[in-house]
């Protein structure tokens, strides 16, 4: 096997949770896409200063931070959500208390999150479904539930919140604590 | 009128200051002012809203949801206000978003902020994690990764010595320790049984090791109290070689991970990904008894062990044929066939250093004395792992049948 093949290797263990944190950043998907790849390129390039005694993921989440930086102050800050060190900080670390959920995979470790889908009520389930799955806009999501566009959002948000509230509750942990 | 709308008033600067995205004052004022940077994009972008009622309306209710709420729930109420105020001053800006996610990370109310962050976590894992056919994608993202990767080796010459990366967890060892620890149970009961106990479990033993091609079904299953979740369905061949090698080849075929194939010829175990020839992998093996004891260690944890670092398979097998595992054998049972097969189990596999291991059921055909089916299960932290092999029969196999493909 030469470096290459086992580079692919940590790509395809990492590449899930890389991009989750990315797209905690960036709506849009192709961009995020785009971050990811670069975050791996520059990471490859940069292998002499990754210290092998820990973790692949946290070090290219680091990279793919900075790359979210700088790729804000590119394009402006209404192509990316709001981002500075300190919530960077504060996702990373999120991410660093989900690796310890159960399982091999990060897409393992979030059947944590699929399971708590069941704790939601049937509205909740059903924004979240028409949402993220079907990739609706909460206008378009309202009338399919006979519900207000505000209504929408407020199932998701509160959806949202059951299902982390979930989770930590799975790790015994706040994700997320008070940002001063 | 917000008795600080004229110290806030005088300090355009300071707004100035929170647009460069320097260091904020803190407290209340860092909230108001934050409050106001967001209300002054608000109406500066909205022809509507400058009339003074409303304005100071919204400017009240953002005002309210940036300050520190402790409570999840009022956080959640003062997020809804700002929702709303946001939709009726800018409805189309952020369309797409449903939460205003983007525009709320503005806010920096410690608990606003904090809570904002939550959402944005579990709304990335829900985009990750409902994208339809994410295992196709994930190929493409890899191929696409690595296309782009620079023509040579990386930075620091890793693949003269293609060792110093090598800390690839694979999620296929647990199935491959899940075979190999197969055989090394039911390989370990002949020793453990001795010669003073059921003779019919011993010439079942007897019978796995011969150099046969096995066939059996794998089930994986997930039991958290009464309920049985079920992992997935799979194929296993094995064939037992005389000098105590093992050929295997693993057929999973996993609702995310795809179908892939895991296999052993003796000297190099392979795994081949069969819906992305491109993800595929080999490692050789010194012998048998090195891979056993490399994989067992390495994928440990899976096995339930609380101190992977002093694991060490050798135990392991020493514990299955040693003093410490209890074994009990049900009455023979008389199934619709005609057949009578009996159940053996085997508990107590504790030590103190590696905890509880597993718990080992074995059923016995009576009347072909085979190993009709084995169980062992592991302790996880949400559920126990339940590992059961079905014997389906001997299948005569082609020696290439284990073969790495490529």
């Amino acid at each position: 096997m030469d470096a290459r093949q086992l580079f692919e290797i940590l790509v395809r263990d990492n590449i899930d949770s890389v991009r989750a944190f990315v797209m905690s950043s960036v709506r849009d998907a192709n961009v995020a896409d785009d971050i990811v790849q670069e975050a791996f390129v520059v990471s490859w390039k940069n292998l002499d200063r990754y210290d092998r005694e820990r973790p692949f993921g946290p070090w290219v989440r680091g990279i793919a931070g900075k790359l979210i930086l700088s790729h804000r102050r590119k394009v402006g800050r209404s192509k990316v959500m709001y981002l500075d060190d300190e919530v960077l900080g504060v996702l990373d670390g999120a991410f660093e208390q989900l690796q310890r959920l159960a399982g091999d995979t990060f897409d393992e470790k979030l059947d944590a999150l699929r399971d708590c889908m069941r704790a939601l009520s049937d509205q909740q389930r059903q924004a979240i479904a028409l949402h993220y799955d079907d990739g609706l806009q909460c206008k378009d999501i309202a009338p399919r539930l006979g519900l207000q566009t505000e209504a929408v959002k407020k199932h998701l948000q509160r959806g949202r919140a059951a299902l982390l509230k979930c989770i930590e509750g799975k790790l015994g942990v706040s994700l997320i604590e008070e940002v001063a | 009128v917000d008795p600080r709308s004229d110290e806030l008033a005088r300090r355009d600067e300071t707004l100035d200051d929170v647009e460069g995205g320097d260091a904020l004052p803190g407290g209340a004022l860092r909230a108001d002012l934050l409050g106001q940077r967001l209300v002054h994009g608000l109406l500066a972008a909205t022809a509507t809203a400058r009339d003074e009622v409303g304005r100071q309306r919204r400017l009240d209710a953002i005002l309210a949801a940036v300050r520190s709420t402790p409570d999840a729930d009022e956080v959640l109420d003062a997020l809804d206000q700002v929702d709303e105020t946001l939709a009726d001053l800018d409805g189309d800006i952020d369309g797409d978003i449903d939460g205003d996610l983007a525009g709320l990370g503005a806010v920096e109310g410690p608990a606003v902020r904090a809570e904002l962050a939550r959402q944005r976590v579990v709304d990335a894992l829900l985009r990750v994690t409902r994208e339809p056919d994410a295992a196709r994608r994930r190929g493409e993202r890899v191929r696409r990764i690595v296309d782009a990767l620079p023509v040579g080796d990386a930075a620091g010459g890793a693949g003269g010595g293609g060792g110093r990366i090598l800390r690839l967890p694979r999620r296929w060892e647990r199935y491959a320790v899940a075979a190999v620890l197969f055989v090394a149970v039911g390989l370990a009961l002949r020793a453990l049984l001795g010669g003073g106990l059921d003779p019919h479990l011993e010439a079942a033993t007897r019978e796995l090791g011969r150099a046969a091609d096995h066939h059996f079904g794998l089930t994986v299953d997930r039991i958290d109290g009464p309920a049985i979740e079920r992992i997935g369905v799979h194929d296993l061949w094995l064939r037992p070689l005389p000098d105590g090698r093992l050929r295997f080849r693993l057929h999973l075929d996993g609702a995310r991970s795809g179908q892939q194939q895991i296999g052993c010829d003796g000297d190099v175990i392979w795994r081949q990904n069969l819906a992305d020839a491109a993800d595929r992998e080999a490692l050789p093996i010194a012998s048998a008894n090195a891979m056993f004891e490399r994989l067992a260690a390495r994928s440990a944890r899976h096995l339930g062990i609380r101190d992977p670092d002093q694991f060490d398979v050798r135990q392991l097998l020493g514990l299955l044929a040693g003093q410490q595992a209890e074994h009990s054998a049900r009455d023979a049972t008389i199934r619709d066939d005609g057949h009578a097969s009996r159940t053996y189990f085997f508990d107590g596999l504790e030590h103190p250093a590696y905890g509880r291991l597993a718990a080992v059921m074995v059923r016995v055909d009576l009347s072909d004395h085979r190993i009709e089916a084995l169980e062992f299960v592991r302790q996880a932290p949400d559920g126990v792992m339940r590992f059961r092999f079905e014997h389906r029969g001997v299948e005569p196999q082609p020696a290439s049948f284990y073969d790495q493909p490529w």
